[in-house]
């Protein structure tokens, strides 16, 4: 988002921003759920143990140092989107960065927000589990680029400084999900 | 700090019990997912 902020009204452009990444993960998310609800509970709860002790075991590894690359489309959303317009780009930019999944996702704990939002089954807690993903998504990037301009440095240079701890508080997540789950389930 | 994480979230898990309870940790975990991309170069 603060690649793109020449010219006035980036009030505007954040709003869309949010907007469509909201709205794309809030319709992923009612989608999936609307998938899961199609499984028998029983079946939900089978996958979602195997995926609890698949999510101990990826955290567990990353904890340990050890880094398990996700799988992925390693690349950023079209650089062209940006030659669209700046509305334009921003609702494209903030439908892909809020569904996620076409982009790079560099953090296993992604998956925990479509997985989750299947295994839910139920159209409105998956939409709530997505759409606060891609809520998060577009807010923080909304609050990075006030902060750039409050501060008059780049914020995301600081912020790729960082990676490692985010891949230490991703795989901490991660680990502390898959234990609750299982301890939920029954392991 | 991964048997620490473990050990936390089986106490916390005990404690409140119910899929509720993942529920919310499932948000969380979007919320975490999403904040923690911002790093991605």
């Amino acid at each position: 988002m603060y690649r793109n902020q020449a010219g006035r009204g980036w009030i505007s452009k954040a709003s869309v921003y949010v907007l469509a990444s909201t709205g794309a993960g809030l319709a992923s998310g009612a989608v999936l759920g609307a998938a899961g609800a199609l499984l028998p509970v029983e079946l939900r709860v089978g996958v979602g143990s195997m995926l609890a002790v698949a999510a101990i075991a990826v955290g567990g590894l990353e904890l340990f140092g050890r880094h398990v690359q996700p799988l992925q489309f390693d690349c950023e959303t079209p650089q062209r989107w940006v030659n669209r317009g700046p509305l334009r780009w921003a609702t494209r930019n903030g439908l892909a960065l809020g569904f996620g999944a076409t982009s790079r996702i560099g953090f296993w704990l992604w998956y925990v927000v479509p997985l989750g939002s299947f295994l839910v089954g139920d159209v409105r807690l998956g939409a709530v589990v997505y759409g606060t993903y891609g809520l998060s998504r577009s807010l923080a990037a909304v609050f990075i680029l006030l902060g750039t301009l409050r501060y008059k440095t780049d914020a995301s240079d600081w912020l790729m400084e960082r990676y490692g701890q985010a891949r230490t508080l991703a795989a901490g997540q991660l680990v502390f999900l898959g234990v609750a789950t299982a301890v939920v389930v029954g392991i | 700090m991964a048997v620490g994480f473990g050990v936390l979230a089986s106490l916390v898990a005990r404690g409140f019990g119910g899929s509720g309870w993942v529920f919310a940790l499932l948000v969380l975990s979007a919320a975490v997912a999403a904040i923690a991309q911002q790093t991605l170069p």
